[in-house]
């Protein structure tokens, strides 16, 4: 789905945003070739999401992380990482269901609070592959950007319409930032 | 090229460009609505399309319709009918567009709302629940189960441990038995898949959950889309210094229970979920409904528009001919755009302005042939010595040449169009033209001729007139050519040429045998005067006394016929006539000092430009010939005669005139109008020459001369000399001052 033209008739008007924050980066590893960070995230949903999951709509909610020079530098950041993860309800028990991004990975939670911990659980450990080899010998340098966001492609595109037009749900995020060293 | 470019129509071809991208987008989405993947990945696309279209047509209406207004508003041609025509599309347009729309509002409000059934809802609750109590039953049985397993197993020893749950997983059918001891220690485990030989222990949320003695149960789906219900007992032991432990197990739900259970689960959270978008879901489809229709309807409002100006576009085309053409300009021609009836209306105007064009090219050109024959006409009269007039039959100046201003001293080629009458008023002389040939012009003479005099600043002139009336159809007075010319200096010549022709053969027939006469008879006088005596001697005294006599009159009439014909050349100066008449007045002094000429003159007088020799023969004359014509009366001693002089200034001219009256008899009436003909006089003595000569001499100073009978009662004969004062000499006293009255 292109993000483009939602993005056009998403910010011709306001709207508010589901509360998904990230409060800190506790844990951060780098080895050899793999930057680890473990992500301390806090997530809210606003009432016509919560309505629209206890009524089979299926959420998505995804975090980006990448890391890039500290400075004021041209160029592209140097490594990235995305986490998925899927939250539904699961009627036959009246439980959500927190499922991975390739659905191999699937956990119940009797109730919305818990599922959405669960959620923040697994989108908050990333993984950023193949560092390069100037992150990893001044690691002062670099920044470690993450962003959380509801994935609004994934909604049904009826309420993707009536949320955007009614201005219920708004794709802008922030992106929070932390140093590396 | 480019003109073949330009010649295309591009507006006609854009709204067809965009009528057929509207289709086409139009035919996709109600395709993509059919396909809910392909809907996901277009619908935005033809949204945003749909929107810009919006746009650009709403841009062009809103163009188009101000221009139309401000056309309307500053009168262009056109505008009004194309404000009628648009407002006719728009009305056809929007009502039949507005009915659809509300009943496909209505529609969609209602009939969405009808695809979901209460009792579909129902069913999928009961058959959810009928799922859900079915499983639970289940999940409650191996529950206990399991718990009964947890209590058997608390006996065995750990190194039969694995035995034992390989039975118990055999018996009760189970995926996986794992027990676990202190420190999450897995004591023991059996599993039925051959290659997972690690056992699963229980997540730390269970385990969390199940430690303080809380079993477990629950079902969940697996990723191969199947369902497992897993249980965790635990039995707190009683022994202090041992180990709780726990045991997980992991049952299959029988394929097809699972198959049906998460089917339903499955229909239902769709059947839910289909249900919560319904509001979404007729507003989607509204929206897309106004969308599609406010663009069909800005679309037919741009084309009624582009239509309507396209039509309207030839009658613009010829209300502007029209205006231009009333304007004058024939050669107008308009662009023939259609081959329908409009175009031929066009066509017809432009032909018919071809042939306006045509005959106003040819009256062109006849009114500059009628020109070039009025500026030749015009040429010629400017270079005729002939006065020539033209006037209507009410008797208004319609041409004039130079030569007739001249004559008549007035711009009379500036006056045209003018009431003559009127012209008289501003020039003297035009006035005392037309006075004197007023009659003729009033009367039914074609054609007539007329001598007429006028009385100028510098003297009379004679004109010789001849008039036409060129009678013009259908009007009562048509137009009077009169054409006049000058013959004073030829009349004057001509007189005085006949004079001095008279003079000189009467000088030289005359004068040669009258010294002979008057020796002869002075001879016979002193011959036989001293041989005759008595009567005789008296009889011949008388005799050649006599004919002396009259050969001395003979002389005197020769000699006066001499100075008529020699005209002597004037010697012109500053004379001061005041002086002049003073002058010749004190020859007529008696011995005792007393005159019979009585002197009135006037004050300021100016210098006139004159020869004073002859202005005194002329004030001798006049003066002589009262006396003379007192002495003829017997009245000789109590003549009287009076001079006077006066500066006139009127609208004819700045005038000296010298007045000389007598209280004699007068003249006599008949002689009055040829008193200044030669030979003409009233005194039995005179020689007819005298006044004569006065008007030569008068009119060789530009004057003129008149003479009547004094009717105030006093009697006797007023001669009137007016002599022009030169205007640009010194005047008065100071004149008189610096030069030498002559």
């Amino acid at each position: 789905m292109p993000r483009i033209p939602w993005l056009l008739v998403l910010l011709l008007v306001p709207g508010v945003a589901p509360a998904l924050e990230i409060r800190d980066a506790s844990h951060l590893w780098l080895d050899d070739t793999t930057l680890l960070a473990r992500l301390d995230l806090h997530m809210n949903l606003p009432e016509v999401l919560v309505d629209a999951l206890e009524n089979g709509v299926i959420l998505g909610f995804r975090l980006e992380a990448q890391a890039e020079p500290d400075r004021m530098l041209p160029g592209r950041p140097l490594v990235r990482a995305e986490n998925r993860v899927q939250l539904r309800y699961y009627p036959l028990n009246r439980h959500y269901l927190v499922t991975s991004r390739d659905g191999e990975r699937m956990e119940l939670r009797p109730t919305l609070g818990d599922a959405l911990e669960q959620s923040a659980r697994r989108l908050g450990r990333i993984r950023l592959e193949d560092v390069p080899e100037a992150l990893r010998e001044a690691p002062d340098d670099y920044r470690l950007n993450a962003r959380l966001s509801l994935d609004y492609t994934a909604l049904p595109l009826p309420l993707q319409l009536d949320a955007g037009l009614r201005g219920e749900l708004t794709a802008r995020q922030e992106w929070y930032g932390w140093s590396l060293d | 090229m480019v003109a073949r470019l330009k010649s295309l129509p591009w507006g006609l071809l854009g709204m067809i460009l965009l009528f057929v991208l509207l289709l086409a987008s139009l035919l996709v989405m109600g395709d993509a609505a059919q396909h809910q993947a392909r809907f996901e990945q277009l619908f935005i696309w033809l949204l945003v399309f749909h929107a810009g279209v919006l746009i650009v047509l709403a841009g062009l209406i809103i163009y188009q319709v101000v221009r139309m207004f401000w056309q309307y508003r500053h009168g262009v041609p056109g505008s009004r009918l194309t404000l009628r025509l648009v407002g006719g599309f728009m009305l056809v347009a929007v009502l039949p567009v507005s009915v659809v729309y509300y009943f496909s509002y209505e529609f969609l409000s209602e009939g969405v709302d009808s695809w979901f059934d209460v009792r579909v809802d129902s069913a999928l609750e009961d058959a959810l629940e009928l799922s859900r109590s079915s499983l639970d039953l289940r999940v409650r049985q191996l529950a206990e189960e399991t718990q009964e397993i947890m209590e058997d197993l608390e006996g065995v020893s750990e190194g039969l441990m694995g035995l034992t749950l390989n039975d118990y997983r055999r018996s009760l059918g189970a995926q996986e038995l794992t027990l676990v001891g202190a420190n999450n220690r897995i004591i023991a485990s059996s599993t039925d898949s051959p290659i997972r030989q690690l056992p699963s222990p229980p997540s730390s949320d269970i385990l969390m959950r199940v430690r303080p003695g809380q079993p477990y149960s629950r079902l969940e789906p697996r990723p191969d889309d199947q369902l497992v219900i897993r249980v965790v007992a635990t039995t707190a032991s009683r022994r202090p210094g041992t180990d709780n432990r726990i045991l997980q197990a992991v049952y299959p739900v029988d394929p097809r229970m699972s198959a049906l259970s998460l089917r339903v689960q499955d229909a239902f959270a769709d059947y839910r979920e289909f249900a919560y978008l319904r509001g979404p879901i007729t507003q989607g489809f509204i929206f897309t409904m106004s969308l599609a229709l406010a663009i069909s309807l800005m679309a037919a409002l741009w084309a009624g528009l582009v239509v309507a100006r396209r039509l309207v576009q030839p009658v613009s085309d010829l209300v502007q001919g029209t205006r231009m053409v009333a304007a004058g300009d024939y050669n107008t021609r308009l662009e023939v755009r259609r081959a329908d009836e409009l175009g031929f209306l066009v066509q017809s105007f432009n032909a018919m302005t071809r042939t306006l064009s045509e005959a106003r090219n040819e009256a062109e050109r006849n009114r500059r042939l009628l020109d070039a024959e009025r500026a030749y006409l015009e040429s010629v009269l400017k270079h005729l010595r002939s006065g020539v007039l033209a006037l209507d039959g009410s008797l208004r100046l319609r041409t004039a040449n130079d030569a007739a201003g001249q004559i008549l001293e007035c711009d009379l080629p500036g006056a045209r169009t003018r009431d003559i009458a009127e012209v008289g008023r501003e020039c003297p002389l035009v006035h005392q033209f037309f006075e004197a040939i007023r009659d003729p012009l009033a009367g039914h003479e074609a054609e007539w001729s007329r001598q007429v005099v006028v009385f100028t600043r510098s003297g009379r002139k004679v004109l010789m007139t001849r008039a036409v009336w060129l009678p013009t159809p259908g009007s009562g007075r048509g137009l009077h050519a009169i054409v006049f010319d000058d013959m004073t200096e030829f009349l004057k010549a001509q007189r005085d040429a006949a004079w001095g022709e008279v003079a000189r053969r009467l000088a030289h027939e005359i004068k040669n045998p009258l010294t002979p006469i008057q020796l002869s008879a002075e001879r016979l006088s002193r011959r036989l005067g001293r041989v005759l005596e008595g009567a005789d001697h008296e009889v011949l005294e008388r005799a050649t006394g006599t004919i002396i006599q009259q050969v001395e009159a003979m002389k005197t009439l020769v000699n006066a016929f001499r100075d008529y014909a020699q005209a002597p050349k004037l010697e012109l100066g500053h004379t001061d006539v005041n002086q002049l008449v003073r002058d010749v007045s004190e020859l007529y002094l008696g011995a005792d000092g007393s005159s019979r000429v009585h002197l009135d003159l006037g004050e300021g007088m100016p210098l006139i430009r004159a020869d004073g020799g002859r202005l005194r023969q002329l004030l001798h004359n006049l003066v002589r010939n009262a006396m003379e014509a007192a002495e003829e009366q017997e009245r000789g001693d109590d003549l009287e005669v009076y001079v006077s002089t006066d500066h006139v200034e009127s609208a004819s001219g700045n005038w000296i005139e010298l007045r000389v009256r007598d209280n004699g008899p007068g003249i006599r009436p008949e002689l009055l109008e040829r008193i200044f003909e030669p030979y003409t006089t009233h005194k039995p003595r005179g020689t007819g020459l005298g006044l004569a000569v006065a008007q030569k001499i008068v009119e060789e100073h530009g004057g003129i001369i008149e003479c009547h009978n004094d009717d105030s009662g006093a009697g006797g004969a007023v001669f009137v000399i007016r002599i022009p004062v030169d205007e640009g000499g010194p005047s008065g006293a100071s004149a008189a001052e610096e030069e030498q009255p002559q």
